[in-house]
């Protein structure tokens, strides 16, 4: 006959072995991250750092605006009467507002697709398992004998709970992310394709255009001013004021540089979703790596002008 | 018998406001081009400087109605965005839920470990 103690053990051993089946089982098709899951994240980062760069661009112009009317004041202050009413940001409050709303949603469906198809939520699971696992192994033993549990038997079904948990969330994700992926396409290529066009280039109306005549401005009002005032300078007074020609021509060459590559990340951050959308059901996706790849370097690349540009000021 | 070849269709004709744009850097080039030519006098040069910034002032409205056109384009996809937005938050609240239920859990059992404890303090009944 088995002694009545064994029997006990023996049952609870058995449950535990059921559910450590269960969970080495989950663990084997639910613990990695499915190949769109992976993708959705990596797709996350990138278009993060683009959006960040986006809103860059709307600053530069905005700067590069308010530096042209300053310049073109001090160098017709003697034939121009000052109007304040004139001095304001090239991109109207409300338009820059509506631009920021949209990146913030971009962003924001982004980041919820990052924390939809990362790692946090089996993490999450993974710490709330334990701590009711510890919950179960505190409960006074004296009074739960037929529930005794010891630190051992705690992990590995504190581990058999997460891997469960694992594949219910991995079923959920596979589930709804290709759905929803498919719904957002349109209004991610669309918002991109008028925030690409909204840049422009310096021969379409539009942000390009409008950063490259402030340049203009700029370079005029410097060349204007020297006309006027060069004969009562010093000869160190000319040359800094001469030399700050080049460097306007040069900060113009690089300005419209960084809004060239910031409407060339927009498209490649279209071409990514619509690469991350086309290839939701296939376990490699090269196509996808590729735009992704795309998009990184586009982001690296405006993220130098930027830096360089606000180095130099 | 082979097929005639498939004429090309014609190239899209510019918007208005790209031909108005176009229009307008045309004067404004050639308006550049006068005020920074030695060979004109200062009255010439100085006509030309007016007629630039005037033109860059209507390039500027140019490039301002194209971003307001821009923005109302964007608040339409912005909105048409909100449904699938909305079942993400609804996926991400599903996977929370998952963790969530633990949670409870975890509390229940630390609570009834209290219960417990405090009853033990009262004494023997």
């Amino acid at each position: 006959m088995i002694p009545k103690a064994f029997r006990r053990h023996k049952a609870l051993y058995g449950l535990f072995g059921a559910v450590i089946l269960c969970g080495l089982g989950a663990a084997l098709c639910g613990c990695t991250l499915s190949p769109l899951a992976t993708r959705a994240a990596a797709f996350s980062t990138a278009a993060t750092a683009t959006i960040t760069q986006t809103t860059n661009a709307y600053q530069l112009v905005n700067q590069a605006y308010d530096d042209a009317q300053v310049a073109m004041l001090a160098a017709n202050w003697d034939t121009t009467p000052f109007d304040a009413g004139k001095i304001k940001p090239f991109i109207p409050a409300k338009d820059l507002e509506v631009r920021t709303q949209v990146l913030e949603g971009l962003k924001q469906y982004a980041t919820l697709l990052a924390e939809v198809s990362g790692n946090q939520p089996i993490t999450d699971l993974e710490t709330q398992a334990t701590a009711a696992g510890n919950s179960l192994v505190k409960l006074q033993q004296d009074d739960f004998k037929g529930f005794k549990i010891d630190s051992q038997e705690k992990s590995l079904a504190v581990a058999a709970v997460a891997a469960i948990g694992g594949v219910l969330i991995e079923h959920e994700r596979a589930r709804a992310l290709p759905g929803i992926l498919d719904k957002m396409d349109k209004p991610v290529q669309q918002i991109c394709k008028v925030l690409e066009d909204d840049i422009g280039t310096p021969d379409t109306p539009g942000l390009a255009d409008a950063l490259h005549r402030a340049y203009d401005r700029q370079i005029d009002a410097q060349k204007q001013f020297i006309k006027d005032h060069g004969a009562s300078m010093s000869a160190a007074e000319k040359r800094t004021e001469i030399e700050a020609l080049p460097k306007l021509v040069q900060g113009q060459r690089q300005a419209d540089q960084a809004l060239a590559a910031t409407a060339k990340s927009l498209a490649a951050l279209a071409s990514a979703h619509a690469a991350l959308t086309a290839t939701k059901s296939q376990k490699d996706a090269p196509a996808f790596k590729l735009e992704l790849t795309q998009l990184v370097q586009n982001a690296q690349a405006i993220n130098g002008f930027y830096l360089s540009l606000s180095t130099r000021k | 018998m082979p097929h005639p070849p498939v004429p090309a269709l014609p190239a899209a004709p510019a918007s208005p406001r790209q031909a108005a744009f176009n229009a307008l850097k045309a004067v404004l080039n050639n308006a550049e081009a006068a005020m920074n030519n030695p060979a004109n006098t200062q009255a010439a040069q100085a006509t030309a400087r007016a007629l630039w910034t005037e033109t860059g002032e209507q390039l500027d409205a140019l490039d301002q109605a194209q971003i307001a056109d821009d923005s109302v384009a964007l608040q339409a996809g912005a909105a048409e965005m909100t449904p699938g937005m909305e079942k993400l938050k609804a996926l991400k609240e599903k996977i929370s839920a998952l963790g969530n239920d633990l949670k409870e859990a975890a509390s229940i059992l630390t609570g009834i470990d209290k219960a417990i404890a405090e009853l033990r303090a009262l004494g023997p009944f």
